[in-house]
């Protein structure tokens, strides 16, 4: 699985959001499909045509498929930021 | 970024759109502000030094900064100028009109479609390098990383650095390519050495390089635990002679591909290149397109890396400053041509690693039948081949009667494999079907932001007509 490199992220603390109705932690400000790769959550996003679960692909916002819900709205996990108390859905169609 | 900052201190009232939390494109992407300035996988950065630089003259240029913002689509007024409109998440829309417009919003990548791509864990090349630069994360605990180019060792050597284990770099060149290019690599000695540094702190590491392979298949359940890779022939055809890799992550990434949709929704001139084997924009040497008031810049109209680019961009400043009256003649040429010869000088080396970039033709022919080639519909080679040799004669009849280019991606992903495998079964060149037809919005966008709050009843009903 993605694996941080712990020795560059300053000492501070992790803010708390929800993902899939659980508790997560990850850096304030970071990348959110990173963060969220870091903690082994793969499953982002299930393509409409084959039923394949999808993980981000290009991390640049080019080939959708780390579409994720949002407090309810849908992003893109790869332009998205950690930000506390929010709330992300992932695996299902993307919304 | 180097346009806006130019043309700021031009005196002309520049603003620049970025999609992203700060200004940079993939090169220049800015890390995570939780990230240390010095960190392990990319060390003393010199992408990361240079791209702060650049922020930094942009953010006191006095050019209007709008991030986060993406431009979905444009267009030419009756009066002259453009239209842009904007999409900010929670700005919501708005409309910028311009007498001038510098398109630099770079490429893409170029991807060869193996059996297994789709699967988690799979990343293309310039993923991996934002997750080692803009997150400091290693895409598995054990990747494979193939391709071509410079990017693919960067990868490699940042994650070894990042105290990641690379199964094995598999380079579709073979050494003798690698070779040829050095006397171009050699002009641009600073660039060179940091490549003999990637190449040194692999062979350091013991990480098993394949020269000439190509990926045949990514292999795995739900997500990725390994691949299979090929040798190629000198010309670049399967020898047949697979090997097996264990891994929990591939980083692939065969190239670069201009974005040409936005200068293209706009109707500027396209030309296909067949030595770069890429449509690329139209542009006259001082960056103007066939469209008064269009300029391009950048990687955007051909792949020449990021030295090029913020030469380019300068240029392109000085050209809209001159065709807009603010520089004489004379000022405009003093100006413009040193950096027309560096920028030329920069635009050799970039040449040089496109050209390694690039896979060699005949990996197009070897994807299987049954790949996912349109990752969006799931559309595989065989569905492409049969709507060819069904009469789709060229791209966009290709689109119509496959969906292949219809999906959420545009058609970026699968865009250079559809018009390659069309070419091979209908038996012209790539430039004789032409393109898939540029249509806004640019980018997916919620629904409900370009519609926004109405009421049924102030819709106007027309009278029905008479029976």
């Amino acid at each position: 699985m993605a694996r941080r490199i712990a020795e560059d992220w300053q000492a501070a603390e992790k803010v708390v959001l929800s993902v899939n109705g659980q508790d997560f932690a990850a850096y304030e400000g970071e990348n959110l499909a990173l963060a969220l790769l870091a903690d082994d959550h793969w499953h982002f996003r299930r393509n409409r045509a084959t039923g394949e679960l999808r993980a981000p692909f290009c991390l640049m916002g080019v080939c959708q498929d780390c579409l994720v819900l949002v407090d309810g709205e849908r992003r893109l996990a790869c332009q998205e930021r950690v930000r506390e108390g929010s709330v992300v859905s992932m695996g299902g169609e993307g919304g | 970024m180097a346009a806006a900052t130019e043309a700021a201190s031009l005196g002309l009232r520049t603003a620049i759109a970025d999609m992203g939390e700060a200004p940079g494109g993939q090169v220049y992407r800015s890390p995570s502000p939780a990230l240390k300035p010095h960190r392990q996988a990319v060390g003393n950065d010199p992408d990361w030094i240079e791209g702060e630089r650049m922020r930094m003259a942009l953010s006191e240029s006095g050019a209007a900064i709008r991030l986060k913002t993406r431009v979905w689509s444009m267009a030419r007024r009756a009066e002259g100028g453009f239209r842009l409109s904007m999409h900010h998440d929670q700005e919501g829309l708005s409309q910028v009109t311009t007498t001038a417009l510098v398109l630099a919003n770079g490429c893409h990548e170029k991807l060869v479609p193996v059996a297994g791509w789709t699967k988690p864990g799979v990343m293309g090349l310039a993923a991996a390098t934002i997750a080692l630069k803009a997150g400091s994360l290693l895409p598995g605990d054990r990747t494979v990383v193939a391709g071509g180019g410079p990017l693919l060792w960067a990868v490699a050597a940042g994650i070894v650095k990042g105290g990641g284990k690379v199964a094995a770099l598999v380079d579709h060149s073979g050494f003798g390519d690698w070779l040829a290019a050095l006397p171009v690599m050699a002009t641009q000695s600073d660039l060179l050495i940091r490549g003999l540094a990637w190449h040194g702190t692999l062979l350091r590491a013991g990480v098993p390089i394949f020269r000439r392979h190509r990926l045949s298949k990514v292999l795995g359940g739900e997500r990725v635990e390994g691949v299979e890779i090929e040798g190629l022939d000198s010309k670049g055809f399967p020898t047949g002679a697979h090997r097996t890799l264990t891994g929990d992550a591939l980083a692939m990434g065969q190239g670069l591909v201009p974005s040409l949709s936005p200068a293209r929704l706009l109707g500027a001139e396209c030309r296909f290149s067949p030595e770069d084997d890429l449509w690329i924009p139209v542009s006259d040497g001082h960056t103007r397109t066939n469209q008064s008031g269009l300029y391009v810049a950048g990687d955007l109209g051909g792949v020449r890396g990021a030295r090029a680019a913020a030469l380019e961009g300068r240029l392109a400043a000085l050209t809209v400053a001159f065709d807009q009256g603010k520089l004489s003649k004379s000022q405009f040429e003093l100006m413009a041509e040193p950096l027309r010869r560096a920028h030329h000088r920069a635009a050799k080396f970039g040449a040089a690693m496109a050209r390694l970039m690039r896979p060699p033709p005949p990996l197009w022919g070897a994807i299987d039948q049954d790949t996912i080639v349109c990752r969006c519909e799931g559309l595989r080679r065989r569905e492409i081949d049969q709507a060819g040799s069904a009469g789709a004669g060229d791209m966009n009849q290709l689109k119509s009667w496959t969906r292949c280019g219809m999906g959420p991606c545009q058609g970026r992903l699968c865009g250079e494999a559809a018009s390659a495998l069309l070419s091979k079964v209908r038996g012209v060149g790539r430039e004789a079907l032409g393109s898939w037809t540029a249509r806004e919005p640019l980018m997916p966008l919620p629904l409900a932001d370009l519609v926004g709050e109405f009421d049924y009843a102030e819709i106007p009903q027309p009278p029905p007509a008479p029976a």
